[in-house]
């Protein structure tokens, strides 16, 4: 049994490279990536033909270089690519408003990452019926409808209950990470 | 061109409508020029969707869907997340955007390319070679079955196993053995077991969970990287390696003498412990079903404790099942291990194909003044802890114990619940009476969706509710 054989060009004795960084940024790329896609659906599809790219571009990426960088740039241009293919069938966003977002999201970087890691602390000190709106949504993916329906509400108020808990959730961050500045 | 001050709440209306899949052509528009001509609008809207996509992250699990009798407090399960090294994202969202975005259309996320000597039990796939396969829940129970990817994974599942499948790049063994071979463009392929995530780096690996809570794998070829959930650790395993990954350690096995049995042995009571039973049937032990209406004759039981949750129109049919069990003759502060057993029946009424996979959750009464409930005259408004929702009791007089899962179409079984949670309820008894309530989380679809039956202490043949205490031996 041998591995997957590399793409005809794959430079010989990267594969081991490759396999580490590819393993070491899929989390940052997935949120990159997500972040331009909010369906999650849609956003696992681009991030799978970015995988698929970056395995056959491998070539062109310089040992030593920035991988993150490089690989955000693949991504936003499988990101533009999707857009396009799906643009006659639904609402997408415009070239010029995914790159300004890709953007602001590379500049923010580490600071949209430090925002992440100190989301579960936040999480954990929401209120249970709120941790059980984000459940609902982000762990068994309902739709906001279905939610109403679940915890006896209308779709308007769970629409409400999201925003509120997406706020105070930044909140939570933002304090967060100013106390720990401050200490 | 900052022409007007930016509205913080039109931005924010607009940022949630995005990221919930809402967004109209104009708002589309609005908030493409808010964010194009104000930097500070361009921040808002990048954090906030950078916040969603680690929501997705940190909440996408399947596994935890099915609860388990995997020991990771729930409250604290998904913080480990954050450390997670490569891994596949949020496709348990998958489904729900889905269908917020397009018409209803399950994609078909594998086909099952081979069958050999294949027997299946109950499940919510088509079994015959060739079949295109959409999300869901399959459980082969003998035979060889060779699934392939739509995004080139090729997975082979050997019986007895039960596995959902969740995306092209996604699926969970939630019991049995697989091997799985993994081209380029599937790398990221991730296989979730109860208590860890296996994410492909490109290879050949077999993992086999047996016992629901502990995962063996082995990497032929290549490289994965094995998300321990209980230890958060990330452990990155090649060619050769072999770990076995408890709901406690990480630790190298030996494939060919280190087996679990197929069926944990029941064991013997460790020294200075002993084991009792107890059952509604006994001493002061009692059970029954209520429901909102007056039960009508055609709908009454008196063998099977009907539970039934459905869709709020339908709300008349609910039914939640009490269950007293007497503690006589055990101190309850000598319990060390609990288990509380339910054996489950057809009732015959309603239909299996209206409700998929059935949750179940038993709550333990707390306010212990109203264990003295009376099984003749217990009715929906007066049974203790009692609210009006499908699923709903009261959270200041109970506490959650454990759930389980009745998969659709399996008839006749035994489910149970422990864990630390029912221990602590145990101990904390004082009248030696415990009484516990058994609701079905999941709604059906409303029309003529099952209604679950278990066996009550009057079942002739069946064994009623049973409890299964581990003491400490004082004597």
């Amino acid at each position: 049994m041998t591995p997957s054989p590399p793409p005809d060009g794959f430079p010989a004795g990267r594969v081991e490279e490759f396999l580490g960084l590819i393993a070491r940024h899929q989390r940052r790329l997935h949120l990159f990536v997500a972040s331009l896609v909010p369906a999650a659906a849609d956003a696992e599809d681009v991030l799978q033909e970015t995988n698929l790219v970056l395995w056959r571009e491998f070539r062109t990426f310089e040992p030593g270089s920035n991988f993150s960088a490089w690989a955000c740039t693949v991504a936003l241009n499988q990101v533009l690519a999707w857009r396009k293919k799906r643009q006659r069938d639904r609402l997408v966003f415009s070239d010029e408003f995914l790159s300004a977002v890709s953007q602001e999201l590379i500049a923010a970087e580490e600071q949209l990452e430090e925002r992440a890691a100190v989301l579960a602390g936040c999480v954990d000190r929401m209120p249970e019926h709120h941790r059980e709106v984000l459940r609902l949504r982000y762990t068994e993916s309902r739709s906001v409808e279905a939610i109403a329906a679940r915890v006896q509400r209308t779709t308007e108020a769970v629409y409400r209950m999201l925003s509120r808990i997406r706020q105070a959730l930044s909140d939570c961050a933002s304090r967060t990470l100013a106390e720990r500045g401050t200490t | 061109m900052t022409d007007h001050p930016l509205d913080a709440n039109e931005l924010r209306e607009l940022t949630d409508a995005a990221l919930d899949g809402q967004l109209t052509a104009e708002q589309t528009a609005r908030l493409e020029h808010l964010v194009l001509n104000h930097p500070e609008a361009a921040r808002f809207y990048a954090a906030a969707a950078h916040q969603h996509a680690a929501l997705q992250w940190a909440f996408a699990d399947p596994v935890l869907l099915t609860p388990k009798p995997v020991p990771t407090p729930p409250k604290r399960w998904w913080v480990r997340r954050r450390a997670a090294g490569g891994a596949g994202l949020a496709a348990a969202v998958l489904v729900g955007l889905w269908w917020a975005l397009t018409p209803a259309r399950p994609q078909a996320v594998a086909t099952l390319s081979e069958t050999k000597a294949c027997k299946w039990e109950s499940g919510s796939l088509p079994t015959e070679a060739g079949a295109a396969l959409v999300p869901g829940r399959l459980r082969l129970a003998e035979g060889l079955a060779r699934l392939t990817f739509a995004s080139g994974a090729e997975v082979t599942v050997e019986g007895p196993a039960d596995i959902e499948l969740v995306s092209p790049l996604r699926m969970v063994l939630h019991r049995g053995q697989l091997t799985a071979k993994v081209p380029p463009p599937a790398i990221g392929f991730v296989v979730d077991t109860p208590g860890s995530r296996v994410t492909d780096l490109g290879t050949e690996f077999g993992v086999t969970v047996r016992d629901g809570a502990t995962a063996d794998v082995q990497v032929f070829a290549g490289q994965v990287n094995v998300l321990h959930h209980p230890t958060g650790h990330t452990e990155e395993m090649r060619t050769g390696a072999l770990r076995r990954f408890t709901p406690d350690e990480i630790k190298p096995f030996d494939p060919n003498r280190d087996v679990l049995p197929a069926n944990p042995p029941a064991g013997r009571p460790a020294a200075g412990t002993r084991v009792v039973h107890l059952s509604t049937a006994q001493g002061r032990g009692r059970d029954a079903f209520v429901m909102p209406i007056e039960t009508p004759p055609d709908r009454r039981s008196d063998t099977l404790l009907l539970v039934k949750n459905t869709v709020p129109k339908h709300s008349d049919w609910y039914r939640k099942a009490y269950l007293t069990l007497d503690l006589n003759g055990v101190d309850p502060r000598a319990v060390r291990e609990a288990e509380l057993a339910v054996t489950f029946a057809p009732t015959g009424m309603g239909f299996a194909s209206q409700i998929g996979d059935a949750t179940f959750t038993v709550y333990g009464l707390t306010d212990q003044t109203r264990d003295d409930w009376d099984e003749q005259k217990v009715r929906w408004n007066t049974a203790p802890a009692n609210t009006p929702g499908g699923k709903d009791v009261d959270p200041l007089k109970t506490v959650r114990l454990g759930s389980f899962v009745i998969p659709q179409g399996e008839q006749t079984g035994v489910r149970t619940v422990g864990g630390p949670a029912l221990t602590e309820f145990l101990r904390a008894d004082t009248n030696k009476l415990v009484t516990f309530i058994l609701v079905r989380d999941t709604p059906g679809s409303g029309a003529s969706d099952l209604v679950h039956g278990f066996a009550s202490r009057r079942h002739p043949t069946l064994t009623p509710p049973t409890l299964r205490l581990t003491l400490t031996d004082r004597r």
